[in-house]
């Protein structure tokens, strides 16, 4: 007995000494000459069911493959996911040395705590990048002065209808508030609910018909607390409520995914849809004919045409990453990459995807939808950067949310609304322009 | 040869009391020391002393998030463990089948609280969802509503998942504690004459007693520590109307990165499960165990 439990420790002391070996480089599947190799811990949220993931993941695959001297371990948090997982990193002082993340909204924090770099030098001295990007992609990553991170995603609003059903039900295409609310009331009276929307869709609203009545520097001052809320903000805040009463949205709509609202206007349940561009993509094809992009409505004389579109989202680098000359260097070629040329083209061919970058693209290969945002956005009166995506303070977020939910399930009057946003905003500014 | 044996206790007692430090004691530790603390995981922390606590008590999210807390404490009184009860004692009756039945009851437990929410979120759908497609079939249409975001039913809703998938534990609790009650005990009181309700609520019910406060402090804890279904089916929402202290706690360390706040969430809700448990104890004083 004694003697099997000796043979049986041994074993055991045997299998854990293997097991504790280190694994060599052919088994790990690193590349050859792995001593000048520089290996990259990469963070992204563009995988699984993403629609930016058909562009994104071969992007960063077909980088590992182009270079031999980089080795990138990706990692990937899907959607939202990134925010905690970036975080939880972050706080445990290990940050990716590149990762994709939203604006300044997002970011904030870790610029103000140092550990995203400066990147302006890197982009002023790279002669490839002059003219590459719209005028005015860097703005939400634009920080007291300094750029931190490369644009490569916009975004816009759209109000996508479905011409089948206006004409099925003899209702106008609305191009003013009053002319909205009578075909929201149509189409409620036959059964239809107006708007497939979630409370994102309602918040877009919201801003879309305050923007009319703004400029970029309206904007800014009231995001800076320089200005107060005011008239604007209470009738825009008062037509969404409106709206909402008038039983515009699904039940539940607050509860409801973005993806879900979609498939409430595929199954012809709504003959209209007001959302971000990234659901381009998700729009169903078969049904691409009876679908038209039109104007968002005119909340009243005194508004102007508005479409609310920027940049979205940006590749960075980290503090860590910048200050080893070897990882500065290929995270640089790293992010040129994603923020390049191939990957916009695809983001606008293969995935109906706002760029943040001037590329060509072939029309012909483009969605009939993204084609006719593209030219909302090029025939625009005002192209204004959206509150929710590029100008609020990252800390007013997390408020401003919720408190437009109790607008629009009547918790608060338009007044209060406009109140408590002006607290909010007050209480954290956006300083990004000091 | 006490001193050998001393040692030998030690040398079995020293890991598990070491493990219990570091994983147990340790953290418990740590979450109140940053409760004292404003921290973004990030920033340099700031010591506030007992501000985040004084914020607590005048913060009425937290009273609303506690307030749901109560009311899933006060369904599994009132749902979770009677319905156990019913079918642990079905099942003591070994009718037919009654080991499938026993899986069948067990099987949420087990079951994957991503997959019940899903499957709950189908259920609750206001436009294609099942039970409204129910009711409209059966001529209910008045009775539809948006489920989750009606602030009559939101919060019975979102609880009824948590209140499903514990049924079982429940179940099998009070069914382990049914088996250890005397047969001589019953069959006296049935010579006695007693009728099947008041066989249970004199002589199965008292001889549960200890089993019961088990069950008790069970379903409180997880009453408390529950947040996944929240998260998953309305994420507090709509305007913090399913909040719990779970998701509260959650995203203000999370998602707000306000570290320090959330841990001092998380030491009052450890707070409050133990005076619970204390008052439980002390009302219905364990016996045997």
């Amino acid at each position: 007995m004694k003697r099997m439990i000796q043979m049986l420790s041994g074993i055991l002391f045997f299998v854990v000494l293997i097991g504790c070996q280190g694994l060599n480089e052919s088994e790990t599947g690193e590349k050859e000459g792995s001593d000048d190799i520089v290996n990259l811990r990469v963070l992204h949220s563009f995988t699984g069911s993403q629609p930016q993931a058909p562009v994104m993941e071969p992007a960063f695959e077909e980088f590992d493959e182009e270079h031999g001297d980089i080795e990138l371990n990706i990692q990937t948090a899907a959607g939202n996911d990134i925010l905690e997982q970036l975080r939880t990193e972050m706080a445990a002082e290990d940050p990716p040395d590149v990762f994709t993340h939203w604006g300044m909204r997002r970011t904030e924090n870790y610029i103000k705590n140092g550990v995203i770099p400066d990147i302006s030098d890197m982009i002023e001295s790279d002669q490839d990048l002059d003219g590459l990007y719209m005028d005015g992609a860097f703005g939400p990553v634009t920080y007291q002065g300094g750029i931190y991170g490369l644009p490569f995603q916009g975004y816009s609003y759209y109000l996508m209808i479905n011409k089948d059903l206006f004409e099925e039900h003899g209702v106008d295409i609305p191009t003013n508030y009053e002319e909205l609310k009578k075909a929201v009331i149509q189409f409620t009276d036959v059964g239809l609910i107006p708007f497939a929307a979630n409370n994102h869709s309602a918040r877009y609203m919201l801003l879309t018909w305050f923007a009319q009545k703004q400029t970029t520097e309206d904007l800014r001052s009231y995001a800076t607390a320089e200005q107060e809320f005011g008239e604007d903000l209470l009738l825009a805040a008062e037509k969404a409520l409106e709206l909402a009463e008038l039983g515009a949205f699904p039940e539940g709509y607050m509860n409801l995914e973005t993806a879900q609202s979609l498939e409430i206007f595929h199954a012809e349940q709504a003959p209209m849809f007001y959302q971000h561009s990234w659901t381009v993509g998700s729009i169903d094809e078969e049904l691409l004919d009876s679908y038209e992009i039109i104007p968002f409505p005119l909340g009243d004389e005194q508004s102007e045409p508005t479409v609310l579109a920027g940049t979205g989202h940006f590749i960075y680098m980290s503090q860590r990453a910048y200050d080893d000359p070897d990882k500065r260097e290929a995270a640089w070629k790293l992010m040129k990459k994603i923020a390049g040329p191939d990957v916009a083209k695809g983001f606008v061919e293969d995935i109906a995807n706002n760029t943040a970058l001037n590329v060509e693209y072939d029309e012909e290969n483009v969605n009939p939808i993204l084609n006719q945002i593209l030219d909302d956005m090029d025939n625009a009166e005002k192209l204004l950067p959206s509150y929710e995506e590029e100008l609020f303070a990252s800390a007013v977020e997390g408020e401003y949310w919720p408190l437009t939910d109790a607008l629009l399930l009547g918790d608060i009057t338009p007044q209060e609304y406009v109140d408590q946003m002006n607290d909010i905003v007050s209480e954290h500014p956006n300083v990004q322009f000091e | 040869m006490v001193r050998q044996r001393m040692l030998t206790l030690i040398c079995f007692i020293v890991p598990t009391l070491l493990f219990y430090i570091y994983f147990f004691l340790n953290p418990v530790i740590d979450t109140f020391y940053n409760s004292l603390f404003d921290w973004d995981g990030i920033s340099p922390k700031v010591f506030l002393f007992v501000d985040n606590y004084i914020e607590l008590f005048t913060d009425p999210i937290f009273y609303k998030s506690l307030l749901n807390t109560f009311y899933w404490v006060f369904l599994v009184l009132v749902v979770q463990i009677p319905i156990g009860f019913f079918l642990a004692y079905f099942i003591y009756q070994r009718v037919k089948g009654y080991k499938f039945l026993r899986t069948v009851y067990f099987i949420p437990v087990i079951t994957s609280s991503v997959a019940v929410s899903l499957a709950f979120s189908f259920i609750y759908e206001a436009q294609f969802g099942i039970l409204n497609s129910f009711l409209k079939l059966i001529g209910l249409d008045n009775l539809t509503t948006a489920w989750l975001q009606d602030s009559l039913t939101a919060m019975t809703a979102v609880s009824l998942p948590f209140v499903w998938n514990y049924i079982g534990l429940m179940m099998v609790i009070l069914y382990s504690g049914l088996q250890s009650v005397p047969n001589e005990l019953i069959e006296a009181a049935e010579m006695d004459g007693v009728n099947a309700l008041q066989k249970i609520v004199y002589v199965i019910l008292p001889s549960l007693r200890n089993v019961l406060v088990i069950c008790l402090v069970l379903g409180i804890s997880y009453a408390f520590k529950q947040f996944d279904y929240v998260l998953l089916l309305t994420n507090g929402g709509p305007v913090h109307l399913t909040e719990v202290t779970g998701t509260y706690m959650y995203k203000q360390g999370f998602s707000e990165t306000r570290y320090g706040y959330g841990n001092a969430i998380a030491i009052t809700m450890m707070f409050i499960v133990i005076v619970f448990t204390m008052v439980i104890n002390r009302m219905l004083q364990p016996k045997d165990i």
